[in-house]
């Protein structure tokens, strides 16, 4: 008997869930189970992570046998792009500073749009970069360097 | 009477100048990005909650209140000027109030729905002040295990309600709560999947987890797709309603505040349930039901008024037992916990200035709507012209530098920017990011009183269906879930979420 997918959507779900339930397992394996009457830190997590792993198996098995929608793949690399903006914004604000930071996030979720222009981004970021120095740190009196890490 | 004497209280605490201040501040801050085409009210909460984070406890209250309403009244602007719903609930608010902007007729759509919502949020917010101090009463003899039940039933009625697969949405309220428990467990003193981050120590942030889950992944989701907005019909000549208008919009009024204040008081009733049932009852009743869908003005009038008063409403639940029905006000009750405020009759009890205070700031808030939006109407609808590609990395800078300055840590970025492609991947996959928050929210206190239970009943499960309270609430949730696997009812469900 093969296998065949009918809702990739479930697959996706289900390995979600199982992996989930199985980090709850492992990382909380050292945990004290206690017992019922006495309920340790380890017995809520065991449970969640054992309903978890449950579902996960239920979901797959519709996943196989019951028809549902596909995942939906569109271009992938503009929120993919917003990631790494937020993700440079962590890198970057306590090393460069508020106002090359903003320019740099804001350029970067700027060509997360198809239709961008180069001027514009650049015109963009540099408008941000002043508002928000002007706002947050002379406005609001928050403690961000604006050049360099303070 | 008291609930009078009790709103003075209100009133007088609510209506200092900062707290005005800042009430004005939500609204205006919750109208600008609830406004903005695919950004509904809860990712605009998740955005703007840093924002509250530094003030006082009832000011911070306040000015989320506003927001609260600025964003739901945003979302119904976008939806009548471009027919695009910012969430569910203004889904109904398109079929007629778009209509309505494509004959020329915006204005007295936005004014109904302005009005509506007005004299929707008054009666909400009497509801509301009327019935706290019954659930109150009603909930001091509730013990752990009464507790625990309740928190069952609000769980699984507020997936009955929600969107697509009830297995699906069960299982994320499952992650929410495992998420829930990370940090130091207040009993023991272990710490739970803190991998040795000293941030993590004190339990997931919650305004990373929102701010990923619902901020960011909506700004993600959205520049996915390459969007055609559909070009503005007609500018907006004037807001004044006819004679006819009024004629017929305000037994519309009416009938949807009584639906949508009942409504959202249910655990898990809510907004959404509310517009629809309204609009579906407005449709039934009409004399000429062809009209709907073509641009009729009760078709505007009573799902605006209905989300209104259940937004009003549904504070309730939350206020009284501390119990968040939907994931907005999971966000409230977030909110409140991170201002050291536990939801709940206690807080009636010990700090009437800021449950009353509360109470009077919504009247305040929707009153300051009603001023403020109907004249500045012409700048949001401006907004909406300015393309996308310049508003979302503005929207992604403030949200980040939101974040960054609540603790001055980075990790808080990173967890942000984990939880948006956590979330963008169930999305995906078919899994709803709402109940999850409720879990995370409940986690911890249905851990609490799980254990409280168990070492009430020596370990035996049963003492939850011996005690009659427990046993009804416990009872309640089945049928909720047996409700749900009715073919009937699915089959309504269905439809009421196609149309």
């Amino acid at each position: 008997m093969t296998m065949r997918i009918k809702s990739p959507q479930d697959v996706g779900a289900a390995i979600i869930l199982i992996a989930l339930g199985l980090v709850g397992l492992w990382f909380g394996r050292d945990y004290d189970i206690g017992s019922v009457s006495r309920m340790g830190p380890g017995y809520m997590p065991a449970l969640l992570s054992i309903g978890l792993l449950v579902f996960g198996a239920v979901i797959g098995l519709r996943a196989v046998t019951v028809d549902g929608p596909p995942i939906e793949t569109s271009r992938w690399y503009p929120s993919l792009l917003i990631l790494v903006a937020v993700l440079l914004f962590a890198l970057l604000i306590d090393r460069i500073g508020l106002a090359l930071t903003t320019f740099v996030v804001a350029v970067i979720c700027a060509f997360a749009s198809a239709d961008v222009k180069w001027r514009q981004a650049v015109a963009l970021g540099i408008a941000l970069a002043l508002f928000c120095v002007l706002v947050f740190v002379y406005g609001l009196r928050q403690p961000i360097p604006v050049f360099g890490s303070g | 009477m008291d609930i009078i004497g009790n709103l003075m209280v209100g009133f007088a605490a609510a209506a200092t100048a900062q707290n005005l201040f800042f009430c004005l501040a939500g609204c205006l801050l919750g109208t600008l990005i609830g406004v903005l085409p695919g950004i509904g009210p809860v990712a605009t909460i998740a955005m703007l909650l840093p924002a509250t984070y530094g003030l006082a406890p009832l000011t911070s209250l306040i000015m989320l209140a506003g927001i609260y309403y600025g964003a739901q009244y945003g979302g119904s602007t976008t939806a009548i000027m471009v027919n695009m719903p910012g969430e569910t609930s203004s889904v109904v608010t398109c079929l007629d109030g778009y209509q309505m902007a494509r004959q020329g007729r915006a204005g007295a759509a936005l004014t109904i729905a302005a009005l509506g919502s007005f004299f929707a949020g008054c009666v909400g917010t009497l509801t509301l002040a009327a019935f706290a101090p019954i659930l109150a009463a009603f909930s001091e003899k509730f013990t752990s295990v009464e507790y625990f039940s309740l928190m069952v039933l609000g769980l699984l009625s507020a997936v009955v309600m929600a969107q697509g697969s009830l297995l699906k949405a069960i299982a994320m309220i499952f992650v929410g709560l495992l998420l829930g428990l990370c940090g130091t467990d207040v009993n023991s003193g272990t710490a739970r999947y803190t991998f040795g981050v000293s941030e993590l120590f004190d339990g997931i942030g919650f305004l990373p987890l929102v701010m990923g889950l619902f901020g960011i992944n909506e700004v993600m989701r959205n520049v996915e797709k390459p969007r055609q907005r559909e070009a503005l019909t007609s500018p907006i000549r004037n807001l004044w309603l006819t004679r006819d208008d009024f004629r017929s919009a305000w037994p519309a009024v009416l009938r949807g505040t009584g639906l949508g204040s009942l409504l959202g008081i249910l655990p898990g009733g809510g907004v959404v349930l509310a517009s629809f049932a309204s609009y579906t009852i407005e449709k039934k009743i009409a004399r000429d039901p062809s009209r709907f869908g073509r641009g009729a003005i009760e078709g505007v009038a009573g799902p605006e008024s209905a989300n209104n008063a259940a937004a009003q409403t549904s504070f309730i639940p939350l206020l009284t037992l501390g119990l968040p029905s939907n994931v907005v006000m999971a966000l409230m009750m977030g909110a409140m916990i991170i201002q050291g405020i536990a939801p709940g009759v206690a807080v009636m009890d010990k700090r009437p200035d800021l449950f009353w205070g509360m109470i009077a700031s919504m009247w305040i808030g929707n009153l300051m709507l009603v001023v403020i939006n109907l004249p500045l109407i012409g700048i949001w609808v401006r907004l909406l012209k300015v393309p996308y590609r310049l508003l979302f990395p503005c929207i992604v800078v403030f949200s980040l530098i939101g974040i960054y300055t609540v603790n001055n840590s980075t990790t808080d970025v990173v967890l942000t920017a984990l939880f948006a492609l956590f979330g963008f991947l169930l999305v995906k996959f078919g899994l709803e990011p709402a109940p999850l928050v409720l879990g995370f929210i409940l986690g911890p206190l249905m851990e609490e009183n799980l254990r409280r239970s168990m070492v009430l009943s020596r370990g035996d499960p049963m003492i939850f269906v011996s005690r009659p309270l427990s046993l009804t609430l416990l009872v309640l949730a089945a049928a909720v879930v047996l409700l749900i696997a009715l073919p009937q009812f699915r089959k309504t469900r269905e439809t009421a979420f196609q149309e």
